[in-house]
């Protein structure tokens, strides 16, 4: 195939080659359509115009039928018949009566078929004597015949008349249907011919130019069957001028359309090249920096969008390349150094701060591995790890090592991201590197300065912390407390300056003394810790140490040198034999600490199983207690209160009482303290006073009269905590607190004595009263016990159990003088014996408590108790 | 047995099968003839005598009674030496069925026949005129024995062939007009006629003779043959208030008319005079039980009752005796029988007259007769040429017809 040159040429053969497809197929199809459409029309048409002639030929031959039938039966005609001369008269009205309608005559003849009389339409017929005429003669039937006369067809019938006076054919009716103008009424196309036959059509050659189509038509008159064949033929002329007028019409048009195709063939191709032109042009101005605007191309088709987008992208591509002046020399003047490699880890090219940092030029770098710059710490990151982690996630960031051409570490921020070309695939790598030596100097510097003590340049605590967790499971070292004795003195003598000196000094005596490969740090104030590593047995190794902390002389300025003497006491507990936590090395070394102290101080003490123990119960009780609160394991008991003359039991103390599995029987005096320290008072108090309010109701169902006694943690009276829980209780009841004591011990209340007064007044109104407990024990302030509204004083065990001695019972007296003085009930506690008790009715106390009359008892003990306890009965019911 | 007589022509419409049949059959008719005529005659030419009837209406009688007239006469005239020299007269009959154009396609047959002198037609009317046309164009004697209407006879056509032995509507339909006023006192009388040239006929005649007469026809009413009722006729009549009725037609008509005044009361059946065809059928068959509640009266010219006329007396004795009747009151449409007989006579004198069969030769004798004794009358001079009507008024009489047919003359 010739290649076409010209758009022109192109576009010509392509619009033609397909246009001429078009028509050709157009016009076929139409011509098939119009023949078949004609053929289909005429098969239709046809339908309708043997529907159309069958009715109208049913109809006037049913009509004429009917006429000629009254005709032969009327006795006119009969009359007519059998007349003369003169019949005239009558039967050319009837005739002319008859032969009122257009389409068909009727005709009277003798009974040979001949006229006898003249009327106006006879003539037609006398040219040719029909031969149904003759077959009516000779059997007296109705015929049929159909006759051409003056190209007209006519369908005659002849119709024997009968009278009734005789039984021969005295004449006939003659009817004769004009068929052509019964035809002309159906106005049916001028082409359109319309034969007929008393026998069937036979399709002849010349009807192979004509649609013909032929059925017979059949009626009934008078019992006898009639039957005409029919057959309609039209000439396919029409049509096939119709179809070639058609056809003409089409080629004209389509030769229309010829000329329009090429004019508009030709300026179309003319138009777009110009516009071709003028693009080239457009890109050609643009790339050289010059913006023609005549020659944008602003019409909005396609070749308008390859225009814009065709400056579109030559524009972009001058600002990428100015970009890319910009972006080279941010490259070649950046502080971190920046290198860029290939899909295979070649460098591909490098800045100058890369060069500089490293040492290497760019020509030994370029082509050359880029593994080589990146060195593996014992640290660091490993290479491989980078590359993985690039590979998935497309970037990696974090700090490395570089290795210079010196094989000098320097320690980098390393940015490593990938560079994806238009489809997103790897082109290679881009590695920023900045330079963090710097930093990690500061870095250092700053973690020394965490775990430095910053007075003596020990370790601080969390140094110690960090050197202790580098110690391998499989050490062996001993770890001491050590604490200089009555330093508080020199600070209180010498001021916190000539303190600091001292620690100075002990600091560097320690280190110094102490054995080689010590660690030693500050904990806080004068207190120090050591840790030494143990490897020789351990009673050399406790004999090497108490040489060490023997007494030491140091000096301060104060107005002038003084010489001190400072003495240490130290506790010391063994890794991994005392325990391999920890935590407990250093509760166990504290432990050994304090019991030197206890000791008498200027000593070490190493661990014992005495302290461990101890160590261990408190730790667990500790442990256990927030449990044993939170499940409800502390009950309270109730241990009663008599009146000392008449044995009746006046009240109740409850007591905690605590049963662990393991601990057994855990005294109050153990886990108080640690309640109050550990925050765990409140929920202990508010479970233990719940459940007394609780047993309350039972109790004063067997004791009606009798008190219960509370006992509260003065720490709960700070911020009203007491208050508060009591507060509740109340409320919670419908009594409220009525007939309950609450027993507070006299203490370093650690709130204002106004304060104080104000609480217990408001926990006096919810119907409480308030006793001191342990009265005499500790500090008493007699000016506190006249402010505070109390109504009751409980006398101390201590004075109880010491009632042999004389000072005890004076006391005893005051105490219960003193009440008298003050209003207040007295009860004495600890009333273990007869004499104890003669004792006190003796000194006038009336009510007692103590194992002389009951333990503290379970709620179920309780209730069995008498109401009066015979001291006899009652150490019997007590043991 | 009137076949022996008589030779029917075939008709038109017949077969050759059945042509051959009755050539069969007339050499069989000659041979019996032979046997009862002289040598003689049998040897000569036969001179051919034509009759035209309605034999194929079966309720005619005047066919077959006027044939019977025919042939007494021929065998009276045969047994007496023939015709011009020994030659026989012999009959040859065709049959009209009533329909004019049969008639007239019967003249023409008859008319060709060799020897043939003339051709007597019979009871219809019509059927005569329609042949006076072809009598006048073949020249061929045309007698009437039983029609009566004036054209017949009364035409334009000179000279005439047409020739008539009977009743004539002019004299006859005023003696019917009479009879109404004379016999029933009628003042205001109506006419019921047959749509043809019968009927126009006597219509003529009513028209004419009313003014003379006391009798007024204020009704005339045309009825068709065919027709099945005459009741709006006879109740137009009675609207009229007319008091006799004048009845033209044949039996089958008659027959209508006196069965439908038979179902009106007593009062309402006016008197009715009746033209003769009705009586030339068989009427008192078709009404035999009717017949006696309805005054009628039928004109005739003729009867055998109480008749001594010698010819009237021969003709009576033949017809019993070759017919097996019993009583000549049992001879059915007698008028046929006596006018056929007079006429064959007055032929057979004819063509002695006219030494020739020629038919114009016979024509022009027949105006030429010499007085006649006949049957029916005394002829003195039968016809001239300016009557051709053989019989007159004076001939008029009425009867009455019995149940079992019978004519019976009436005051």
């Amino acid at each position: 195939m010739v290649r076409l040159k010209t758009l022109k040429a192109q576009i010509s053969h392509d619009v033609f080659r397909l246009f001429g497809t078009y028509i050709f197929g157009v016009t076929s199809i139409s011509m098939l359509l119009a023949v078949y459409g004609i053929f289909f029309y005429q098969q239709e048409e046809f339908k309708h115009y043997k529907a159309l002639v069958s009715t109208r030929l049913d109809s006037e031959i049913s009509a004429s039928f009917r006429q000629a039938n009254d005709l032969a039966h009327s006795p006119e005609v009969w009359t007519g018949l059998t007349d003369s001369s003169g019949r005239g008269s009558y039967l050319l009205p009837l005739l002319e009566k008859a032969n009122l309608h257009k389409n068909y005559k009727f005709d009277l003849l003798d009974y040979l078929g001949r006229f006898f009389i003249q009327s106006d339409n006879t003539a037609g017929l006398l040219l040719d004597t029909p031969a149904n005429i003759q077959k009516t003669i000779e059997d007296s039937q109705t015929h049929l015949e159909l006759v051409t006369i003056d190209q007209s067809d006519y369908l005659t019938v002849s119709v024997p008349v009968t009278a009734n006076f005789t039984d021969s054919t005295i004449g006939m009716v003659l009817l004769q249907l004009d068929l052509d103008r019964i035809m002309a009424t159906l106005n049916f196309p001028d082409d359109l011919e319309v034969n007929y036959s008393l026998i069937p059509f036979v399709q002849d050659a010349s009807a192979l130019s004509k649609h013909s189509e032929a059925f017979k038509f059949k009626w009934t008159d008078a019992g006898h069957d009639y039957a005409i064949h029919i057959q309609l033929q039209q000439s396919y002329l029409s049509a096939f001028l119709f179809v070639m007028t058609g056809l003409a019409v089409s080629l004209a048009f389509g030769g229309l359309l010829f000329i329009r195709l090429r004019r508009w063939t030709r300026q179309f191709s003319e138009r777009t090249t110009q516009r071709l032109d003028d693009l080239v042009q457009l890109a050609s101005d643009t790339v050289q920096g010059r913006s023609n605007e005549s020659l944008m191309d602003n019409s909005g088709d396609e070749i308008s969008k390859v225009s814009t987008a065709l400056q579109s992208m030559l524009q972009k591509q001058r600002i990428a390349t100015q970009k890319q002046a910009v972006f080279s020399r941010v490259f070649e003047t950046a502080a971190e150094a920046i290198l860029i490699t290939n899909k295979q880890g070649l460098v591909m090219d490098v800045n100058a701060a890369l060069t500089d940092m490293t040492g290497y030029t760019k020509e030994e770098l370029v082509n050359q591995p880029a593994g080589r710059l990146y060195i593996k710490d014992e640290i660091g990151i490993d290479l491989p790890t980078i590359a993985e982690s690039v590979r998935r996630h497309g970037a990696w960031r974090g700090e490395t090592y570089f290795l210079s051409k010196q094989k000098t570490q320097l320690p980098v921020l390393l940015s490593v991201s990938t560079l994806l070309d238009a489809d997103g695939m790897s082109q290679g790598h881009v590695s920023v590197f900045s330079d963090i030596r710097a930093i990690r100097d500061a870095e250092k510097r700053l973690k020394d300065l965490l775990n430095e003590d910053q007075l003596t340049g020990l370790p601080n605590y969390r140094g110690f912390l960090e050197y202790i967790q580098s110690k391998g499971a499989g050490a062996n070292f001993a770890i001491l407390f050590i604490d200089l004795d009555n330093f508080k003195n020199i600070n209180d003598t010498f001021g916190h300056d000539q303190g600091d000196e001292v620690i100075r000094q002990i600091a560097q005596h320690l280190k110094t003394e102490l054995p080689a490969g010590n660690f030693l740090c500050r904990r806080s104030g004068d207190e120090f810790i050591a840790v030494l590593d143990v490897h020789q047995p351990i009673t050399d190794f406790q004999e090497k140490l108490k040489q060490v902390f023997k007494s030491a002389v140091f000096t301060v300025n104060h107005m002038g040198t003084v010489h001190i003497t400072a003495t240490f006491s130290a506790g010391a507990a063994l890794f991994p034999d005392h325990s391999q936590s920890i935590h407990e090395l250093l509760i166990y070394a504290d432990t050994a600490l304090l019991s030197a102290k206890e000791s008498g101080r200027n000593q070490i003490k190493w661990l014992n199983a005495q302290m461990m123990t101890a160590t261990s119960r408190k730790t667990k009780v500790d442990s256990k207690l927030a449990v044993a609160i939170r499940e409800g394991r502390i009950h309270p008991h109730y241990q009663p209160e008599v009146d000392l003359l008449t044995g009746k039991i006046i009240g109740f103390e409850a007591l905690a009482r605590w049963h662990d599995e393991e601990l057994g029987m855990v005294s109050p005096a153990e886990f108080i303290p640690l309640a109050e320290q550990s925050g765990a008072i409140d929920p202990l108090t508010q479970s233990l006073f719940g459940q007394v309010v609780k047993d309350s109701h039972t109790i004063r169902n067997y004791f009606p009269d009798a008190k219960i006694a509370l006992n509260s943690s003065p720490q709960l009276l700070s911020g009203k905590r007491l208050l508060t829980i009591l507060s509740h209780l109340a409320a919670e009841h419908e009594n409220g607190l009525e007939g309950f004591v609450l027993e507070i011990t006299e203490t370093d209340f650690s709130i204002s004595p106004g304060e104080l007064a104000s609480q217990l007044q408001a926990i006096m109104g919810l119907g409480v009263r308030i006793a001191i407990d342990d009265f005499g024990k500790s500090y008493s302030s007699l000016s506190r016990l006249a402010s505070m509204p109390i109504q009751k004083l409980k006398i101390d065990m201590s004075f109880t159990a010491g009632m042999q001695r004389e000072e005890n019972i004076k006391i005893i007296s005051g105490i219960l003088a003193l009440a008298r003085s003050l209003q207040l009930e007295t009860t004495a506690e600890g009333v273990e014996n007869q004499f104890q008790q003669d004792t006190l009715i003796s000194l006038g106390c009336q009510q007692a408590q103590g194992y002389f009359y009951s333990k503290p008892l379970k709620l179920q003990q309780l209730i069995a108790l008498p109401t009066h306890l015979v001291p006899t009965k009652a150490c019997e019911a007590a043991f | 047995m009137a076949k022996h007589f008589s030779t029917p022509l075939p008709g038109p419409c017949v077969g050759r099968l059945k042509m051959a049949q009755v050539l069969v059959f007339l050499v069989g008719a000659w041979a019996a003839q032979a046997l009862a005529q002289s040598p003689a005659l049998t040897q000569n030419p036969p001179v051919w005598i034509g009759f035209d009837d309605a034999y194929g209406v079966k309720t005619n009688t005047s066919a077959i009674v006027s044939e019977w007239g025919i042939k007494a006469a021929m065998e009276e005239i045969n047994n007496n030496g023939g015709v011009l020299n020994g030659r026989p007269l012999k009959l040859m009959t065709t049959d009209n069925k009533g329909v004019s154009a049969r008639g007239k396609d019967n003249f023409v047959q008859l008319a060709g026949t060799k020897d043939l002198v003339a051709v007597l037609s019979g009871k219809y009317s019509p059927i005569s005129v329609e042949m006076l046309p072809e009598a006048h164009r073949l020249n061929v004697p045309l007698i009437s024995v039983w029609g009566s209407a004036d054209p017949i006879t009364d035409h334009d056509q000179k000279p005439s062939y047409s020739f008539r032995v009977s009743l004539k509507d002019d004299w006859g339909v005023e003696a019917m007009m009479k009879r109404l006023s004379s016999k029933y006192m009628v003042r205001q009388a109506c006419a019921i006629l047959p749509n043809t040239a019968w009927g126009r006929s006597a219509e003529k005649v009513i028209q004419e003779k009313s003014a003379q007469n006391t009798t007024k026809f204020s009704v005339v009413r045309w009825y068709n043959w065919g027709d099945a009722s005459l009741k709006e006729h006879y109740k137009a009549c009675l609207d009229s208030r007319t008091q006799g009725l004048l009845f033209v037609g044949n039996e089958k008509e008659g027959a209508i008319l006196v069965k439908e005044i038979a179902t009106q009361t007593p009062p309402m059946r006016l008197p009715v005079v009746a033209h003769w065809g009705a009586v030339g059928g068989t009427l008192h068959e078709l009404v035999n039980e009717e017949l006696s509640m309805v005054r009628i009266d039928f004109i005739q010219t003729f009867t055998f009752i109480n008749n001594k006329r010698p010819r009237a007396v021969f003709l009576a004795e033949w017809i019993l005796k070759n017919n097996g009747l019993k009583s000549t009151l049992d001879i059915p449409s007698p008028v046929g029988a006596a006018h056929a007989y007079d006429t064959v006579h007055l032929l057979a004198k004819a063509i002695e007259i006219a030494q020739t069969t020629s038919p114009q030769k016979v024509r022009d004798a027949l105006e030429k007769l010499p007085a006649f004794n006949g049957a029916v009358r005394h002829y003195a001079k039968p016809f001239t040429s300016q009557r051709h009507d053989a019989l007159d008024k004076s001939q008029v009489l009425f009867v009455k017809l019995t149940p079992s047919g019978q004519l019976i003359p009436q005051d």
